[in-house]
């Protein structure tokens, strides 16, 4: 399959989880690919023992497709902190189910390494 | 007034025949490369590639240390390749320091002149157009010592405002200027000339970053009148791990060393050194002596050539690039005066997905900020997509980009047509 498949490009116009208000939330985490300048804000909000994710950023089309595949998957299904610590990112190239290169990796894991990073700062 | 560049057709030359001169260069000869990334690094022909291989082969010393054969002739050749870059940019050899690339040589401004002769409340005129590595360093400076960084703003063609400029230096306490010679991301060309007379007129003392106007223009530090200059060798058809910094005599009285160790002594005491005199003062540590000779090779190569050709055909490239990109509506090319490169934004398309998808076609471009972030802030831009030049490629290399580009906006942009 290729990397620019149907259901990535469907993702990067139509995102899903894309916010406007951080305050709203919990905590944040503003994650950066130094190599090209995107960014990704992951915010999170506990709700008992489930987590709502949310974010915004600009950056290409395999960075903005994963963080809005993760929260389709997790609007549906929110995690607790349990499911977010363990995730990985054999779970992330398994949901983009497309072909990620070497030079591609940082694009494809900055939303989930946003997410990781942003329930790190839930105590700061 | 604008910056005349001075070409230096007074030398032999061959025949400028692209197709022949792609044939000495390795990197040409394997599958079918389209490479359009030359300003970020450029190809190295056979001729440097076999100049440094004679160093390992047949010289194969340090330089400056002990008595040997081998140190004899390694020294001598590290020093002629000094000799050569004086002479290629019209200055003197004591005046030619050795570094590891332009960023090294701004760095060493920064922390053998400027942390020493500058103080707090200071001021560093900057424009918007500079790379990461002629804003960091200075950065670096504002934090440590408290001097005020102060930027000379572009239009959206990239021409600095230099009635901005004016009052910055009537301000006072400009110390320094540090200006690129050509954009990295417009390839605009400010007037450095100018630049230079009026910080002089106000006692300011300028650095020009020549990393990308190097390849393009022949480069005369006397007709500029520069304090300092930087340059990297690998954009220049040398090798890596090579850079340049000019710093006129009178300028290194001013300099104390930044680095310590072997070859910037004259003698060393369990108590205290003393340091060595001209430009070795600043080059610690063995040099990177296969690549100064690479470098020699590299201006030598270039010099076969008559620039003012070597510019033409530069030109006419840049020109057929800016005609395959105008017709397309949905492309926006960055700035006006474009030489040596053209960057440009598509609304929707990221550069990454479009530099991936061009490489995939053996087509190689920069997608990013092009390590000019500010200068993309103050366009409203993310990033950008660069195409650049050097005097291998051919129009076919310019319409294979055009035709790639087109293929990838069938996939990006599905739903619109130029």
């Amino acid at each position: 399959m290729d990397l620019y498949a149907e259901n990535i490009l469907h993702h990067y116009k139509n995102p899903i989880g894309k916010i406007e208000d951080e305050t709203k939330f919990d905590c944040c985490h503003r994650e950066l690919n130094p190599s090209c300048g995107d960014e990704i804000t992951a915010c999170i909000k506990f709700d008992d023992d489930k987590i709502n994710i949310g974010w915004k950023g600009t950056g290409c089309a395999v960075s903005q497709s994963a963080i809005s595949m993760l929260c389709e998957i997790w609007q549906e299904n929110p995690p607790t902190e349990d499911d977010l610590l363990k995730f990985s990112k054999e779970d992330m190239l398994e949901i983009l189910n497309v072909p990620v290169s070497n030079k591609r990796m940082k694009c494809a894991l900055l939303g989930m390494n946003a997410v990781k990073n942003a329930l790190q700062n839930k105590n700061n | 007034m604008s910056f005349n560049p001075l070409f230096s057709d007074t030398l032999p030359t061959v025949p400028l025949n692209i197709h022949i001169i792609r044939q000495e260069f390795p990197f040409f000869q394997k599958d079918n490369r389209i490479y359009l990334d030359s300003a970020a690094t450029c190809q190295t022909p056979k001729y440097v590639l076999n100049a440094m291989r004679n160093y390992y082969t047949e010289m194969g010393g340090n330089v400056h240390r002990g008595i040997n054969s081998q140190i004899e002739v390694s020294s001598n050749a590290y020093e002629e390749s000094r000799n050569k870059v004086a002479l290629f940019l019209n200055a003197n050899s004591e005046e030619i320091v050795f570094t590891k690339n332009s960023t090294e040589s701004l760095n060493l401004i920064a922390n053998a002149w400027a942390r020493k002769n500058l103080k707090r409340g200071d001021k560093i005129v900057l424009s918007i157009l500079e790379h990461h590595s002629n804003i960091v360093p200075w950065q670096i400076l504002k934090k440590e010592i408290g001097i005020e960084l102060v930027w000379i703003d572009c239009d959206e063609y990239g021409n600095l405002n230099i009635d901005d400029y004016k009052n910055y230096l009537k301000s006072g306490n400009v110390k320094l200027v540090s200006i690129t010679g050509q954009s990295n991301v417009l390839g605009c060309k400010p007037n450095i000339k100018l630049i230079t007379a009026l910080a002089h007129s106000a006692g300011a003392k300028i650095i020009i970053d020549a990393s990308q106007l190097i390849v393009h223009n022949k480069i005369d530090v006397k007709e500029i009148g520069c304090d300092f200059l930087a340059f990297s060798g690998h954009k220049l058809y040398g090798p890596t791990g090579i850079g340049v910094l000019f710093a006129t005599s009178e300028m290194q009285k001013e300099m104390t060393p930044w680095m310590g160790g072997g070859g910037m002594i004259l003698e060393v005491t369990k108590e205290d050194f003393t340091k060595a005199e001209g430009p070795s003062v600043f080059e610690a540590g063995t040099p990177p002596i296969a690549q100064a000779i690479g470098l020699k090779a590299a201006i030598e190569w270039l010099e076969k050539y008559s620039r003012k050709e070597v510019a033409a055909h530069e030109e006419k490239l840049i020109e057929h690039a800016k005609n395959i990109l105008s017709k397309d509506k949905r492309i926006n090319i960055l700035g006006k005066n474009q030489s040596g490169c053209i960057s440009f934004t598509i609304d929707g398309v990221h550069p990454h997905d479009l530099s991936d998808i061009l490489s995939e076609k053996g087509i190689a471009v920069r997608a990013g900020h092009q390590c000019a972030k500010p200068l993309h802030d103050h366009l409203n831009i993310g990033s950008s997509t660069r195409i650049s030049i050097a005097l291998y490629n051919t129009e076919d290399d310019i319409n294979a980009f055009g035709k790639g580009l087109e293929d990838a906006l069938k996939i990006l942009l599905p739903t619109t047509s130029s």
